[in-house]
């Protein structure tokens, strides 16, 4: 329990400092050599600056929190995810969008910085008065604030862990919608065609509805009313051309 | 170059039959009707659009957290208007439970 | 016992409630319910590869349905005052009812615009 909380915070202060680097290793082979007496020895970068009421020194990690948000280099721009943020107020919009692109930096996951996107407005003029031919209108306006954030080369595991730390902490009145992309080999078709026709079932889910029309389709054609006007091979034709079609899908 | 006459119109209609797998005994392309089988269903937008149909009602609330006491303000006025009629003698009249009423109904049956 | 009024008994909603609203919820209800009979019906009607027996079947099948069966029966009404006309969508409330509400800051987001 110990040595994980250890690694976490030399996670916190790894920093592309050469003198830091070597500080947070020694911190991490004092966890492996003894778990049970680990002296206090955060890094900081201002180390003359030591706080009244604690003692200690200010933590890096939340000093880090006065300036511009830390950005990790992107190598192969590899796009992996796409966090869009919205909200009616950009106060708590531009608060959520840092905080995750300094998780983001804190998960080594180089994100872009954060993107505004053009704001959307909406706009209402009504009549002021319930009377229907009343002169006097009223206008009233919404703006939606969006921003957004584009994350690289990170596995998905990395970037679900991401998206759910931000969720956890999200803000009130800040919708967070997320894309995410992922790659496949070229054989995919080919895997793709390896699956049992039987199993169709699962793939049916994934359209919202399509499944249960298709099976309501199949309840009315072998319905005696119906029937009596299908002959017999052709509505075994229909049955599979059915169900290849929707394995296309 | 003039019009394509109909004769090779069908003619191209067939060969993308034929092309796309589409073939009918006419050879004109047929409608599969996948469209339809495509859309998205809106039943359950259209049904919920006057909100949940069953929201918790005061009484049930009342019953189900006994330690705490919820007011339902509407109920409380109706009480309210109740009880200053019948404080002015305008209440609903006292249900019948005279022998009369009892033995006109047996008579019936 | 007194009997209900439509064909089908139906939950109420727990909104503002009258005669129109209800007439209109119902229809909404029948209309979900019935939807992917309909939609069904109508993929075979419309599929030109089905024995045309089959496809008229489907088409009386589908003109002999209820008319409250039909998508195209609901109206949108206000939820607050059940009025049929002048319905903002975005927030299913009618232009009256929205003002009061924008103005009393019920609307998440709205306010008063000037440009």
């Amino acid at each position: 329990m110990l040595r994980s909380s250890i690694t976490r915070s030399a996670r916190c202060f790894a920093t592309s400092r050469p003198s830091l680097r070597g500080a947070v290793k020694t911190v991490e082979n004092l966890a492996v050599k003894d778990t049970t007496t680990v002296p206090y020895e955060p890094k900081v970068l201002s180390r003359e600056e030591v706080l009244d009421t604690t003692k200690t020194p200010f933590p890096i990690n939340v000093e880090l929190n006065y300036h511009a948000p830390l950005r990790h280099e992107v190598r192969y721009g590899d796009k992996v995810a796409e966090i869009q943020f919205r909200a009616y107020d950009f106060e708590n919009l531009e608060f959520l969008a840092d905080f995750a692109q300094r998780a983001a930096y804190y998960l080594d996951i180089p994100v872009s910085g954060v993107i505004p996107l053009p704001t959307r407005r909406e706009r209402w003029t009504v009549i002021r008065a319930p009377f229907v031919h009343a002169k006097s209108k009223e206008n009233f306006l919404r703006l939606t604030h969006k921003r957004v954030l584009k994350a690289y080369d990170a596995t998905p595991e990395v970037i679900d862990l991401w998206i759910s730390y931000i969720a956890k902490h999200s803000n009130a009145g800040v919708g967070i919608k997320v894309q995410t992309f992922q790659r496949e080999s070229v054989e995919l078709v080919q895997e793709l065609d390896k699956i049992d026709l039987g199993k169709i079932e699962q793939f049916n889910g994934s359209v919202e509805g399509q499944a249960a029309v298709s099976k309501r389709v199949q309840e009315l054609l072998n319905d005696p009313v119906f029937k009596r006007h299908i002959p017999e091979e052709k509505l075994e034709a229909h049955d599979a051309k059915e169900q290849i079609e929707e394995k296309q899908k | 170059m003039s019009a394509p006459t109909k004769a090779r119109l069908l003619e191209v209609a067939k060969l993308q039959a034929k092309i796309f797998h589409n073939i009918t005994p006419t050879g004109i392309p047929q409608r599969t009707g996948s469209k339809i089988l495509q859309k998205q269903l809106k039943g359950p937008v259209v049904s919920s659009y006057y909100g949940p149909k069953e929201f918790i009602t005061t009484k049930q609330l009342n019953a189900r957290f006994p330690l705490y006491k919820f007011i339902d303000p509407e109920e409380e006025y109706r009480l309210e208007v109740l009880g200053s009629r019948k404080r002015r003698g305008k209440g609903a009249p006292a249900k019948k439970r005279s022998k009369a009423d009892d033995s006109g109904k047996k008579k019936k049956k | 016992m007194g009997g209900f009024r439509f064909p089908v008994k139906v939950k109420n909603p727990t909104c503002y409630v009258n005669a129109r609203v209800l007439r209109d919820n119902f229809k909404r209800e029948m209309a979900a319910e019935n939807e992917v009979t309909i939609q069904a019906l109508k993929y075979i009607a419309r599929n030109t590869a089905l024995p045309s027996r089959a496809r008229l079947e489907a088409q009386l099948q589908l003109t002999t349905m209820p008319n409250y069966t039909r998508m195209n029966t609901v109206k949108d009404r206000c939820v607050f005052s059940g009025h049929a006309r002048g319905i903002i969508k975005e927030f299913r409330i009618n232009r009256y009812q929205f003002r009061e509400k924008a103005l009393a800051g019920e609307l998440p987001g709205v306010r008063k615009g000037s440009w």
